[in-house]
């Protein structure tokens, strides 16, 4: 049965906002964005009436929201790789130095990924969803999330073999999705 | 040389359970999500406005045209007094009566607290229009919406068929702040699972009368209501033309406007049912 929006919403924060706190910052990777983020994504959400709205239903929708705001500032972001080379020089090529920090180098190859692609890797296993969960929290077909994980996987796979000199398939891009519906 | 899964999974908890992230401020969701919410609604009225407005010049200027000159003030003539009679019309299906159906302006569903009896932006609707004859009763105010709630209190005795009664209705003050503003008259309500079968026409009678209750204080007020059933179809008659009640359990419920007198903010409160015995 569909409850108060702003039942729900209280419900939502208490229960889960940890949760959607830690899964933003997991696809941004910086603190205050997530936090930004989450917060937005919440007023995106119960700032228009829904039918119908429980709690699993109001954190897919959040969870979309904040995925699309990824895509949006992943768009925003490659609007400025495209012009950088103009304003600065050249990064230096970001490799780290210490290898024992594997974690670090694999959440860096994470975030580099295109957006949805980041999303599925997050949920599947960091939330440990299936992937009919994940298909429904992103709103995504079964068979999208997999080529999703699938590419994800195949992406992260040639980025580390690249970087330990051996030879790589296609390199790994951020690339800019649609929006999540 | 793809990575684990159980690297992976551990590379996202460690980076997770590192992060510290601010906590998510509930106070300025809400707010700001009400504000989207009342934009909305308020750029949906307006649209919905500005179409019948278009649809009614349209209608007209056709009417006009199809009539003729000679026609053209009695054809133009019949809408306004018809017109007239529904905004004259306690419970008519005029524009300040809620959608019974829960339909937004735009067709999409809505719950029932996004209606207007709920809303802060929009002119309060008069209590006694909320619930129309032959239609669903409005749904009782949740606590979370005002901090104001209404309740009839459940009548001692039994009313006979087509006799007329009194309810007392207790507003109390739930918050924890001080309500300041004025109330209107309850409008009591008869309903039988959940439709109305008799409801008053206030009117003027709907006087507002100050209100001033601190936190937990609570206020009586006092409605009339009748045994007699309405139909769809009556709500243009008159007082005496109605048939009395069939014998047997029905609902009251209380509807009153409230506006607050510190931001002229307001709504309807609407009661949840008492039963009443006809007999």
């Amino acid at each position: 049965m569909a409850r108060r929006w702003d039942e729900v919403a209280t419900r939502l924060v208490a229960e889960r906002g940890g949760a959607l706190t830690r899964y933003a910052f997991l696809l941004t990777g910086d603190a205050e964005d997530a936090a930004d983020v989450v917060q937005d994504a919440l007023v995106r959400t119960f700032g228009t009436p829904r039918f119908q709205l429980t709690l699993p239903r109001a954190e897919a929708y959040v969870r979309r929201a904040i995925l699309n705001a990824v895509i949006d500032r992943s768009r925003r972001d490659g609007t400025w790789r495209r012009v950088r080379h103009l304003a600065v020089a050249p990064a230096v090529a970001d490799v780290p130095q210490d290898r024992s920090d594997a974690r670090i180098d694999l959440m860096r190859r994470v975030r580099s990924l295109a957006p949805r692609q980041a999303a599925c890797i997050v949920l599947r296993y960091y939330e440990d969803l299936t992937v009919d969960q994940i298909a429904q929290t992103l709103g995504l077909s079964q068979g999208a999330v997999k080529r999703y994980l699938s590419d994800a996987l195949r992406a992260l796979s040639s980025s580390i073999e690249a970087s330990d000199g051996l030879p790589a398939g296609a390199g790994t891009t951020r690339t800019e999705g649609d929006h999540v519906a | 040389m793809s990575p684990e899964p159980r690297d992976l999974a551990e590379a996202l908890s460690h980076e997770a359970d590192a992060a510290a992230a601010r906590p998510v401020d509930l106070g300025t969701v809400l707010r700001a999500s009400r504000a989207r919410r009342r934009a909305r609604r308020r750029t949906a009225v307006g649209a919905a406005a500005s179409l019948a407005g278009l649809l009614a010049v349209g209608g007209l200027v056709l009417a006009v045209g199809t009539m003729g000159p000679d026609l053209a003030t009695s054809t133009a003539d019949g809408p306004a007094v018809e017109s007239a009679e529904q905004m004259q019309s306690p419970a008519s299906g005029g524009p300040a009566e809620p959608d019974a159906g829960g339909a937004d302006a735009d067709g999409s569903p809505v719950a029932p607290q996004d209606q207007a009896q709920f809303g802060q932006d929009l002119e309060v609707v008069a209590p006694e229009t909320l619930n129309a004859c032959g239609a669903p009763i409005a749904p009782a105010t949740e606590g979370a919406a005002s901090q104001l709630t209404a309740v009839v209190e459940p009548p001692t005795g039994t009313i006979a068929p087509g006799e007329e009664g009194e309810a007392v209705v207790r507003v109390s003050n739930e918050g924890t702040t001080e309500v300041v503003g004025s109330l209107t008259a309850p409008a009591i309500t008869v309903s039988a699972a959940g439709i109305t079968v008799w409801h008053p026409d206030l009117g003027s009678r709907a006087d507002a009368v100050p209100l001033r209750l601190s936190p937990g204080e609570s206020v009586t007020v006092r409605g009339r209501y009748a045994a007699a059933a309405c139909a769809a179809g009556d709500e243009a008659a008159t007082g005496g033309s109605l048939t009395p009640l069939e014998p047997g359990a029905y609902a009251l419920s209380a509807a009153l406007a409230f506006t607050s007198s510190t931001d002229a903010a307001g709504g309807v409160l609407v009661s949840p049912a008492a039963s009443v015995i006809v007999e």
